[in-house]
């Protein structure tokens, strides 16, 4: 047998059309950096590993399919049957034949790797992990080469036609990447894993256990088909259904084994634990407040275990004193991440039993206890498991995770979330959590590292008022950001810290600070706690505020954002423009409605130009702002495709893509910072803008309600219109 | 007491023997095809090495049917074959181990030289000496020279010589040629005879044919099958000595009539001489010397309760 795979591996070696194979899949990823990007996302891994190793992988999965079909036709195609039939058994040879076709592929993989080291090595710098590069090949590109040759075979076994098994392959990748029925689903991607971008500064741990469960699942049914297919297999000059019962009689082990494989496969798609079970409807879904009038939280006391990095498992105990002001017994509802388990509660000392009410919700799934009628209660939760994340989107939101670069527990999946009310503003909340050596956490209370233990660090964290937190920890760095006014804390990856001193960033960002809290109007958050500005995962897909914390995403941060000149005129100032992104973005959202180019967007460019022209001058924020503004603005007028929109609908959609997305860049930034700046001098010049920005900032707009702004909002606040600020 | 190096070298000579000799059991093997067609029909036969059999009858008549049978290319619908002993499909890997066969039809790798084919089918048979081997089987096909061409350049005949070639590889125990001359010159022909009855001194050759010359001075036996059935079984003087009688030489006159079977015409000085053969000659024929043509046609034309 061994002797047999040599053969096949060395005259598959030998073959130009492996080669050909090979270089298919290891030329497309350099169609995969700019020309057929997948993933739209900016973080530097997304377009410099993610892209180019999905492109490789999906051509790369049909160039093996393709040389499959070619080697098993190969046979028939020279009628050489019955000559190598009476040398060796034809299924061997045709079994030995799929597996030196995957270790070829195998070495593809160990090809593109050592290839692609050095630039991408080269281009993602101080964000390069030698993990995750050696994932994507071997655990995103690799499985799936060798996928599209076990598929063809399947298809070649059954068929024994080289055609339709390679139609019937494409098809079925084709369907489970762009069909409306399975693409969202991360199970349904055998070829390429579900891959909605990476991040560059915190991990890809999520993306990669979902993958590699995938991998797993199909490695199950694939094996299961092939076992199955390979009973098909025509022998004896019998037909297929000859050949298949004659195989089910003298092959049956391997019959029992395909059906093994294939029940198995099954189990572990059904039971898979990543995902929550919140309906496809959730947005219908009538959502029950649990939360009791008479029952209220006077403390809050949660052990939790957040240091399993392989698993991402989390455990851990509450102990909520709780007050029931009824004089009747009560069921005391919680909430919590569906992939927990409630193991034991005690209340007053006594076992009581839990009950899971067992509808997923967003992450999140309630369960019960019994509250007994005493007023003042005591109860107490064992609880673990881990962690789930919404299935919106086939689970692309991987933020909630346990990793060794990452931690991310949002308030339901430290612990379960009690539905009480605080009884006050001081009512104690006090969690002791054990996360991965290494990491500093942020979250809405106040962290104090206490002990050091074998399993990690454990950090105590100290709120008031509160029934829950969330813990965001990585390699956190702190910088504090002064001339808000009140205490703002900035925290970024460890990664970037030699890249901000050397923009000389904090100051830019203080400055930022400065000028909003100064011009707009003090960032409001909750009274006496420091704000944190947080950078955070890619995962997250935008920013968000909640609290007194404010995350802005890790694509701040990237090289290539720091040079958008869109933003600002230097890296320094695109860091003011994404913390001007605190007043417009998440204090108050830009948007309209009918005008797509208004979003906070151009406000933030406004309000950056702003500042550097009272850092660096008039002339400084004119050749630095106002000019390339009016110049972007007068070359998109006069770009062809503007003048004629017909001739638009004709390009080809991936140019028209791009051509548009270039306009409305240019209109979003440039163009609508232009206008408020029209704007400013009808209203009457900086001073009086100042003032509506201000009192829209304070006060949101009246349209879609206080947290947005649109333009009718700001053009009413004006006393303008459309036309005298040249937007119709 | 026998030492254990002793032991081995004792298993290791049985084991030679074991590989040398060799018996096939044909077992009443019937073969009735997916479409109905009925092949082969109670077939029972046995051969052990060494021997050089021929498998005489018309297209059709079930030789290829048999012989994909014995090489487990087909399964019997009826019946058993065994190897030694074992029925075939339990030894089926150690059979093509030992086997050398050419199929009536096949293709070849085009785009491999024959050297190149022929190092590929080595390693498919695990031939552990293949440089000699195929140097081997090169001179005995007279490829020597053809080595280094492609296959898809080669002649009709030089790629049967090419399948020829690969049967022999590895000295197999076990040879089945079906209708190995087919497509070669005269001397070629002849050629190849000689190289069938020189591997037939150690083991089994099996060779089809419905050209009789090509088994008529080496096989030590031959088996005429007709319709899927057995007719004959026996050496070539047996069939002769079968026909003696039964065939007969006359003028061609027009009013020749009776139940026999004209073979050959021959235009000769006087006129058309008709060489037939029947149960009964009839009285204008003048009886000869059956030769194994004749023999062979008396007992495919005359059927098997005649003749036996
Ligand atoms: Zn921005």
């Amino acid at each position: 047998m061994r002797r047999l795979f040599r053969l096949e591996l060395r005259r598959l070696l030998q073959s130009p059309l492996t080669w050909l194979a090979a270089a298919v899949t290891l030329v497309l990823p350099l169609a995969g950096y700019s020309l057929f990007p997948l993933l739209s996302w900016t973080t530097m891994t997304t377009i410099y590993l993610a892209n180019p190793i999905s492109l490789g992988t999906l051509g790369g999965t049909l160039a093996f399919a393709a040389l499959t079909l070619y080697e098993l036709s190969r046979v028939r195609r020279f009628r050489m049957e019955a000559l190598t039939d009476s040398a060796v058994s034809t299924l061997a040879l045709t079994v030995l034949r799929v597996l030196s076709i995957i270790a070829c592929s195998l070495l593809t993989a160990v090809l593109g790797f050592a290839l692609y080291g050095p630039y991408t090595v080269w281009k993602l710098d101080l964000v390069f992990s030698l993990g995750d590069y050696a994932l994507c090949w071997f655990l995103v590109l690799f499985p799936a080469l060798a996928f599209g040759g076990i598929a063809a075979a399947v298809c070649d076994f059954i068929f024994q036609r080289a055609d339709v098994s390679f139609l019937a392959v494409t098809v079925f990748l084709l369907a489970c990447k762009v069909g409306n029925l399975w693409a969202e689903n991360p199970w349904w991607q055998w070829s390429l894993i579900k891959f909605p971008a990476m991040s560059d500064d915190f991990g890809n741990t999520l993306l990669f256990r979902i993958g590699a469960y995938s991998r797993l699942i199909w490695l199950c049914l694939f094996g299961g088909l092939f076992l199955l297919a390979m009973l098909c297999l025509r022998r004896y000059g019998k037909r297929l259904c000859g050949s298949f019962l004659l195989g089910l009689r003298r092959l049956w082990p391997c019959a029992l084994a395909a059906v093994c494989l294939l029940c198995g496969g099954g189990l572990l798609w059904r039971n898979q634990p990543f995902l929550d079970h919140t309906p496809a409807d959730w947005m219908s879904v009538e959502e029950v407040d649990y939360t009791s009038e008479v029952l209220h939280i006077t403390s809050t006391v949660i052990t939790a275990d957040a240091s399993d990095t392989l698993l991402g498992n989390v455990s851990g105990s509450a102990v909520y004193q709780i007050e029931n002001w009824s004089g009747e017994t009560q069921r005391l509802y919680f909430e919590m991440n569906p992939g927990y388990t409630i193991y034991s509660v005690k209340v007053n000392g006594q076992p009581a039993e839990a009950m899971d009410h067992g509808k997923d919700y967003i992450a999140g799934r309630y369960w019960s206890c019994e509250l007994p009628a005493d007023r003042e209660n005591t109860v107490e939760l064992a609880y673990g498991g881990m962690p789930q994340i919404w299935n919106v989107n086939g689970g692309a939101f991987y933020d909630t995770v346990v990793s060794r670069r990452y931690v991310d527990l949002n308030t339901k999946s430290i612990a379960p979330k009690p539905q009480a009310e605080i009884l006050s503003e001081d009512t104690p909340y006090s969690l002791e959590i054990t996360l991965p050596a290494g990491m500093t956490p942020v979250s809405e209370g106040t962290a104090e590292a206490v002990s050091t233990t074998d399993r990690g660090r454990v950090w105590s964290i100290q709120d008031t008022g509160r029934s829950a937190l969330s813990v965001y920890a990585a390699d956190f760095v702190k910088a504090d950001l002064e001339g808000g006014g009140i205490p703002i804390e900035f925290y970024f990856s460890e990664k970037h810290r030699e890249q901000l001193e050397s923009l000389n960033a904090v100051s830019s960002m203080e400055a930022a600070v400065a000028y909003c809290t100064e011009h707009y109007g003090p960032r409001t958050f909750e009274q006496g706690k420091p704000f944190k500005i947080l950078q955070l995962t890619e995962f997250q897909f935008g920013g968000f505020a909640s609290g007194n914390i404010s995350a802005t995403m890790e694509e701040s941060f990237t090289v290539e954002n720091l040079q958008d000149k869109e933003k600002g005129a230097s890296g320094a100032e695109v860091l003011a423009h994404e913390i001007i992104h605190q007043w417009w973005g998440l204090g108050v959202m830009l948007t309209d409605l009918e005008d797509p180019y208004w979003t906070s967007e151009g406000l933030t460019t406004y309000s950056t130009y702003r500042l550097m022209e009272e850092r660096y001058g008039e002339d400084y924020a004119r050749t630095h702002y106002l000019e390339p503004w009016e110049a972007a603005v007068e070359d998109s007028r006069n770009n062809f495709y503007v003048r004629h929109p017909e001739y638009l609908d004709r390009l080809p959609e991936r140019y028209r893509g791009d051509i548009q997305s270039t306009i409305q860049g240019v209109n979003q930034y440039s163009g609508t910072a232009l206008m408020i700046k029209r704007a400013e001098d009808l209203v009457g010049g900086r001073e009086a803008m100042d003032e509506i920005l201000s009192r829209l900032y304070r006060e949101g707009g009246t349209e879609l309600g206080p947290a947005y702004v649109t333009l009718n909002d700001f053009l009413n606040a004006c006393g303008l219109t459309k036309e005298a600020v040249g937007r119709v | 007491m026998t030492s254990p190096q002793k032991r081995g070298i004792l298993s290791l000579q049985k084991n030679k023997e074991r590989m040398l000799m060799m018996q096939i059991e044909i077992d009443h093997v019937n073969m009735t095809y997916p479409n109905g067609r009925r092949a082969l029909e109670d077939v029972s036969l046995t051969m052990d090495s060494p021997s050089l059999v021929g498998l005489l009858g018309p297209n059709g008549a079930g030789k290829s049917t048999l012989m994909k049978l014995l090489v487990a290319g087909l399964l019997p619908t009826g019946g058993e074959i065994r190897v030694d002993g074992t029925p075939l499909l339990q030894c089926e890997r150690n059979l093509k181990a030992r086997l050398g066969y050419l199929p009536q039809t096949f293709g070849l790798y085009d785009e491999l030289t024959v050297w190149q084919f022929l190092d590929y089918m080595s390693a498919l048979k695990g031939i552990q000496n293949s440089r000699e081997a195929i140097a081997s089987v090169l001179r005995a096909t007279n490829l020597e020279e053809r080595r280094k061409v492609k296959i898809r350049t080669l002649s009709g005949g030089q790629r049967q010589r090419v399948g020829v070639a690969q049967a022999l590889l590895g000295t197999p125990q076990l040879l089945i040629f079906d209708e190995p001359t087919v497509g070669l010159d005269p001397e070629e022909r002849i050629h190849f005879r000689n190289l069938f009855s020189q591997a037939a001194q150690d083991r089994i050759v099996l060779l089809s044919t419905h050209i009789i010359e090509d088994v008529q001075s080496v096989c030590s036996r031959l088996i005429v099958i007709n319709e899927g059935r057995i007719l004959f079984t026996g050496t070539p003087s047996r069939l002769i000595q079968m026909a003696q009688g039964h065939v007969g030489v006359f003028e061609e006159t027009g009013n020749a009539a009776g139940e026999f079977q004209i073979t050959a015409r021959v235009n000769t000085a006087r006129g058309v001489s008709c060489r037939a053969v029947a149960k009964v000659l009839p009285s204008f024929a003048q009886p000869v010397e059956p030769n194994l043509e004749d023999a062979y046609l008396y007992l495919i034309h005359m059927g098997p309760q005649e003749a036996l």
